[in-house]
């Protein structure tokens, strides 16, 4: 499409969303504060505790603002080889690991955001910058959402930019990685029952896109080997295609299926499957049982084993091809009068708890585990409290 | 570039009619849906550390969707 | 081009202004009963400002506007005001339990629609949705929502209402 037609199609959609505008109006987010502990620990020795905090303040009828801190003790980033790492926690000593020697392992991301609505939309800016030893990013994230049919319709738009640097402790170079991602959603309902949503991302990085700690390992012959750093190709594009539904089966209980379709320029390609029942057990207790089953394609470079250096090597499971299920069972308790307990019987709080299960499977052995499949368990509680 | 303008302005046009005759359930139908349990991501937090781990173990990301709901409210 | 381009802006306005607009108009008629078994006929009211709120236990918009109306209702009283409430919940005990919710009876009559007959005669676009009907029985005033400047907002026009 050329310049003069962009313009035209540009106006032409304002105008229309202009003329709408006037009829059917979003809702900003009210106040709201929200505490909780999310945990993840694995079979391959990766034990990461995350808790994070989010509050949200309505100024006005139509601006909130909100604020949030995320904490990743032991994060997965940073567990590699070459330092002596903890059996149990993976933690590196204090004698090893950054330039102040605290570990490498505590990341702190810091975010802020803006929610305006805009005519009958809701506009918003939301930015978070995250660091640790190794490894820091900024990120803004700009969304829109706008309503149709008496709110029957939402189109949502979101565009985001990340840049990040990667400095491993056991390089001696820095380097970058930017990321783009445009996406767009419809949520549609139905019938008085029944809501789906379709959303495609587009995605494109570029830069240092491995993990600054793995190494290639090329055996030379049964006694020696040597080590490589891995190189990936500097550019990525990614794309996907979600489409969920969710169903009011009876008056308690609801069924939501979703199904994504992931591809991108490395040659991996992903279909992930899932499904939510939902119930409400009482009006204060309502619960949840999700399954995803995951498989993908390995990267066009990657291989189990490399017998000779090539232009691209990874050894990142993450590019290997294999398959994940996950289960999560969680529980909500919302605060009630009926309890004749301080705290609970506040209306305006709610209790949250989850426990998953996860295992995944790859089509060769880990690098650095050795192992093809990995077991792992998440718990995360919860408060939430509308002020 | 003429036929193009007016290819864009008739599917403009009709996206415009057939959103507005799209108000297949009206407000004060919504009671089912604006129950939490229909709502996409009820907690965008914990879709978030959901999120976060998977990517860290298996690197796809997108099409996962955003917090939405059926509610009639004005 | 344009021509094309302004039939096509002609058409769509007409669509959306065709459904909205209908303040300044005659206050459709209606007869129901209240939870009191009280019959209501909007006719009947004539001579009276009367404000019409069409709300739902599971909007939570209307758990804030409530409040505001249970006051407005009260101070009103002893004037030519009053407010009927339409109720669109599918279950009458979700009535009782959103007033223990406000820890408040609701003062003013509510007309349990179940079938909701008559939220669609006031184009009802949102939860809640507050309409202002003068002595005459025209709408003057219709507002979709909660806003924390919705008593003030009210309080202004049924003043103005009941002075003429």
């Amino acid at each position: 499409m050329d310049k003069e037609n962009s313009a035209f199609f540009l106006k032409a959609v304002t105008f229309i969303l202009l003329i709408y505008s006037s009829c059917y109006s979003q809702d900003i987010p009210e106040n709201e504060l929200d505490v909780r502990i999310n945990s993840y620990f694995d079979n391959f020795r990766v034990n990461v505790i995350y808790p994070q905090v989010s509050i949200t303040k309505k100024l006005s009828d139509n601006t909130s603002i909100s604020g949030r801190y995320l904490s990743d003790i032991i994060s997965s980033a940073s567990m590699k080889a070459n330092f002596q790492v903890d059996g149990i926690t993976s933690a590196t000593t204090r004698k090893q690991g950054g330039a102040d020697n605290t570990p490498d392992e505590w990341r702190n991301e810091f975010g802020a955001g803006i929610t305006q609505k805009v005519f009958d939309g809701i506009l918003s800016l939301n930015s978070s910058y995250s660091i640790e030893h190794d490894y820091s990013s900024k990120t803004i994230v700009s969304a829109l959402s706008y309503p149709f049919a008496k709110k029957n319709t939402v189109l949502q738009f979101s565009f985001l930019k990340s840049f990040d640097k990667v400095f491993p402790q056991i390089r001696t170079w820095v380097r970058d990685r930017n990321t783009t991602t445009f996406n767009a959603g419809l949520t549609q309902i139905l019938s008085n029952n029944i809501i789906t949503q379709f959303d495609g991302t587009y995605t494109t990085v570029s830069g240092y896109q491995l993990d600054g700690y793995q190494v290639v390992r090329i055996i030379e012959n049964s006694n020696t080997y040597r080590t490589y750093e891995p190189v990936n190709p500097d550019f990525r594009i990614r794309r996907a295609f979600g489409i969920r539904t969710n169903v009011g089966v009876t008056r308690d209980f609801s069924l939501q299926l979703g199904y994504r379709y992931y591809w991108d320029s490395w040659d991996v390609n992903s279909n992930t499957i899932s499904a939510k029942l939902a119930n409400n057990f009482s009006p204060v207790v309502s619960g949840t049982f999700e399954y995803r089953h995951y498989w993908q394609t390995r990267a066009f470079f990657f291989k189990p084993i490399y017998i000779q250096p090539e232009q691209y090597m990874s050894v990142d499971s993450k590019l290997n091809s294999g398959y994940s299920d996950e289960a999560v069972f969680s529980l909500v308790l919302k605060g009630s009068k009926i309890y004749d307990v301080p705290f609970i019987s506040s209306d305006k709080l709610s209790l949250t708890g989850s426990f998953g299960f996860y295992r995944r499977y790859t089509d060769s052995s880990d690098w650095f585990s050795n192992l093809q499949v990995l077991y792992a368990y998440t718990l995360s509680a919860g408060i939430r409290y509308n002020f | 570039m003429t036929k193009l303008k007016a290819i864009i302005l008739i599917a403009i046009g009709c996206a415009s009619l057939i959103l507005n005759g799209c108000a297949v359930v009206q407000p004060w139908e919504r009671e089912r849906l604006s129950d939490p349990n229909m709502m996409f991501d009820e907690n965008p937090l914990d879709k978030g550390a959901q999120l976060h781990f998977l990517f860290i173990r298996e690197g796809t990301e997108g099409g996962d969707g955003s917090q939405s709901g059926g509610c009639g409210c004005g | 081009m344009k021509k094309i381009f302004y039939s096509v802006i002609i058409i769509i306005s007409f669509t959306v202004f065709a459904r909205a607009q209908d303040v300044n108009s005659k206050a459709p008629d209606f007869t129901a009963k209240d939870m009191d078994g009280n019959t209501v006929h909007l006719s009947d009211l004539k001579g009276r400002v009367v404000l019409l709120d069409f709300w739902a236990s599971w909007c939570v918009p209307c758990k804030k506007s409530m409040p505001h109306l249970i006051e407005l209702y009260n101070a009103f009283r002893d004037t030519s005001f009053t407010i009927i409430g339409v109720n669109v919940d599918t279950q009458q005990d979700k009535v009782k339990e959103f007033e223990e919710e406000l820890n408040a009876d609701i003062p003013f009559p509510v007309i349990f629609d179940k079938d909701s007959k008559i939220p669609p005669k006031y184009e009802v676009e949102g939860m809640p949705t507050t309409v202002i009907i003068n002595k005459d029985g025209i709408i003057k005033y219709k507002e979709v929502g909660y806003t924390n400047e919705l008593k003030e907002k009210l309080d202004k026009t049924i003043n103005e209402l009941i002075s003429q």
